[in-house]
């Protein structure tokens, strides 16, 4: 009874083997006959590339063999999961061990769908970009100016974002609502460049010029863009996608009253400078006695100190934009000091420094100051 | 689709044809690759050398564009959904690219636009080229023969202060530059020779605007045009208020303070995008495209007796003028031979269709 199950079982080994070596025989020979494949490779982080594998050594010395032109006429990979007439991407292919790389110039989408046809073999193969999802977290961090109370003739607002922003689409989400919250249209001016900073963390948004300016025929027929004594809202609207093309977190809404315009020059008469002692790094207080445009503050008004070196340091604003106070980065040394603004600083209605944003008459703006900057002298004492 | 105003070489072509013989435009180039940060306005100077404005870089770069005639004529010229294409050669659809500008090479009439690829603060600057057969292809960026000019910008460690260059317009060798601060209103015009000098920021001239009971305002302008007035060449300008104002090129020197006369109201919401300047049946015409009243084409030779708008006047006031009736949504214009243009129409279904018209 045991001979024959032994039998059987060398039998059964036997062909187990002879199966077995088979097997690997013909995977061997698959291999070196593999049907030619197109996929995705990469990942988000790298970027994508197109990969052509499974090309007989045959095919791989007759692409060696091509120019550059032709080689680039072997594969084309275009927008869309359909044949179209649109133009195929730009990009290198390469051979690297058997493998054809493409490698287009401009990343891969995610989300995007791209069409490969291979020329010889005959070959199409659509693939998707995979997306990332990724939850939406820019939001809009501040306003300016912050005031509740903003002159009739207002120049612009400041909206800032805790990320870089995306181009192209700011004035679809800028809204201006009444007190019934109902919109208030044509009052932005709207520039297809869109004025950002270098980061595109800052949008700056003027209002139509033609409506603030007097005598303009916008504003005759019109009116001006936000009347004294009526309440308006900024609306940010969360649609407005971050550089990611991601959604907001969510929108933002900055109310205002609107007061008399003002047509009257920055006059620095008017500033109250508060000195701090010196060996402190206590700040140095600044007041306008009016709210002043919040970008350049940050940017115009400087302290020099005694050896005429500008103080390095931090500048903050308060007040709805009518204080400036400056910390310097090492404590102050007692002497003589000068607080410097270029006359390019304006108010929230773009009077600057001894000049209106009006002039009454032509001739009279030739009279208005000519120099850069202005200075206050101060002086920092012993404690 | 950001709309941005174009300006045209219009004059300009005359002007260089009547100068003399042309030296190589090319002579003090470096061999290389410009490295744009940012892709703004672009025009064509001589020698298919097209001016590029980089706002964020605060240059403005010539690059030699070595462009040749595809030999297709032109004036048939028509490519529909023109924002799909050029998306598609970079490898992403019309929401991811920004056409910035199109100005055509009149020395081959081929166009060529400019494109941001990308929409967040790190897309890349690219030229796109069209060529008269309707073909559509990268202009090389790299290994190039290219110039500089930096423009002067306040240094800001934070680069929060950024200048945005509205238009460019080259004309008499010089290259006029209108920008606009995202911080103070008040903009200069800037100055610059072709080729660039050493240490070529130009000349910057501060351009007032004279409203009605004479108001003035440091006025920033968004797009402009140079043209002959009895045999002396204006600029012709349009202000972010809205208002034509014409003064003279001459006018533009170092630290002057030019004051516009203005000649047309064009009316309330209503934008001026582009302009060109051309001459059929032997009178000067402008074309003007707008954003909410069309194109419009006025008589220039009406501009020599304008005397400059003083009194109010409700309606549109000032130089009369013929609203073209179809074309609708014109967003840019360029001159592409003597009796053809080049606009850029938005349609109702929002993509970009290029067409070549005749001059009307």
């Amino acid at each position: 009874m045991s001979r024959p199950r032994f039998f059987l079982n060398t039998r059964l080994l036997y062909a187990a083997i002879a199966m077995i070596t088979f097997s690997a025989i013909a995977t061997t020979s698959f291999a070196q006959q593999a049907t030619p494949r197109i996929t995705l490779a990469g990942s988000v982080d790298r970027g994508y590339s197109i990969e052509i594998t499974g090309l007989g050594a045959e095919q791989l010395k007759q692409f060696e063999a091509l120019s550059a032109e032709d080689r680039a006429k072997t594969l084309t990979v275009s927008v869309g999961a359909e044949a179209s007439d649109l133009p195929p991407l730009t990009g290198t292919l390469t051979i690297e061990g058997g493998t054809l790389r493409f490698q287009p110039r401009y990343p891969l989408e995610p989300g995007l769908s791209y069409r490969a046809v291979l020329d010889s073999p005959p070959l199409i193969h659509v693939m998707e970009v995979p997306t990332s999802d990724s939850e939406p977290t820019t939001v809009v961090t501040h306003i300016y100016p912050t005031a509740d109370v903003l002159p009739e003739n207002q120049l612009k607002f400041y909206i800032h974002f805790s990320a870089p922003m995306s181009r192209g689409e700011a004035y679809r989400h800028i809204h201006l609502l009444d007190e019934n919250d109902q919109p208030v249209e044509g009052v932005f001016l709207e520039l297809g460049e869109e004025l950002w900073d270098a980061e595109q963390k800052r949008f700056t948004l003027l209002f139509d010029p033609g409506r603030v300016k007097r005598g303009l025929k916008p504003r005759e027929e019109l009116g001006p863009a936000i009347v004294e004594g009526r309440s308006y809202s900024l609306v940010v609207d969360g649609a407005w996608r971050d550089a990611t093309r991601t959604p907001l977190n969510a929108g933002a809404r900055k109310h205002f009253r609107v007061g008399p315009a003002d047509a009257t020059p920055i006059d620095t008469a008017n500033w109250e400078l508060a000195a701090p002692v010196a060996e402190s790094r206590d700040p140095l207080l600044l007041r306008f006695g009016e709210p002043l445009d919040h970008s350049l503050l940050e940017r115009v008004v400087r302290v020099i100190g005694p050896n005429g070196q500008r103080i390095a340091g931090t500048i903050a604003t308060g007040d709805g934009e009518a204080c400036w106070q400056f910390t310097p980065e090492q404590p102050w040394s007692a002497g003589d000091y000068q607080l410097t603004a270029d006359t390019t600083l304006e108010d929230l209605a773009g009077n600057a420094i001894g000049r209106p944003f009006e002039v009454d008459e032509f001739d009279k703006f030739d009279e208005r100051v000519e120099s850069k900057s202005v200075s206050l002298p101060f002086e920092i004492n012993p404690e | 689709m950001p709309v941005r105003s174009t300006l045209l070489a219009a004059l300009a072509l005359s002007l260089i044809a009547s100068a003399a013989p042309a030296a190589d435009l090319t002579a003090g180039m470096q061999q290389g690759s410009p490295k744009l940060k940012s892709i703004g306005p672009i025009t064509f100077a001589p020698q298919s050398i097209l001016l590029i404005g980089d706002p964020q870089g605060s240059s403005i770069v010539a690059v030699a564009t070595e462009d040749k005639s595809s030999g297709s004529p032109s004036e048939k010229l028509s490519v529909e959904k023109l924002d799909e294409k050029i998306a598609a050669l970079l490898g992403t659809t019309p929401k991811g690219i920004l056409i910035n500008d199109m100005a055509v090479n009149p020395e081959t009439g081929n166009t060529f636009f400019s494109v941001s690829r990308g929409t967040g603060p790190d897309a890349t600057p690219v030229v796109v080229r069209l060529d008269s057969a309707g073909k559509l292809a990268e202009q090389k960026l790299e290994d190039v023969k290219f110039s500089r000019a930096q423009l002067p910008n306040a240094p800001t460690e934070d680069k929060k202060r950024q200048e945005v260059t509205t238009d460019l317009q080259f004309t008499g060798g010089q290259i006029i530059v209108a920008g606009l601060s995202n911080e103070e209103f008040a903009s200069q015009l800037r100055v610059l020779d072709f080729p660039f000098k050493e240490a070529a920021g130009g000349t910057g001239v501060e351009i007032y605007h004279g409203a009605h009971g004479k108001l003035e305002t440091h006025s920033p302008v968004r797009t402009l045009a140079v043209f002959d007035i009895s045999g002396e060449p204006n600029v012709l300008a349009a202000y972010t208020c809205t208002p034509l104002v014409k003064f003279p090129l001459s006018d533009l020197k170092p630290g002057a303070k030019v004051r516009g006369t203005t000649i047309a109201e064009l009316g309330n919401r209503n934008r001026p995008l582009d302009m060109i300047v051309y001459n059929k049946g032997g009178k000067d015409y402008l074309l003007m495209a707008n954003s909410s009243r069309g194109v419009m084409k006025v008589d220039v030779a009406t501009i020599d007796k304008t005397d400059g708008i003083t009194d109010r006047i409700s309606g549109t006031a000032g130089l009369p003028y013929d609203t073209i009736g179809d074309l609708k949504g014109v967003t840019q214009l360029d001159k592409l031979d003597k009796d053809h243009a080049l606009v850029l129409k938005q349609t109702e279904a929002g993509s970009l269709n290029l067409e070549a018209i005749e001059l009307p």
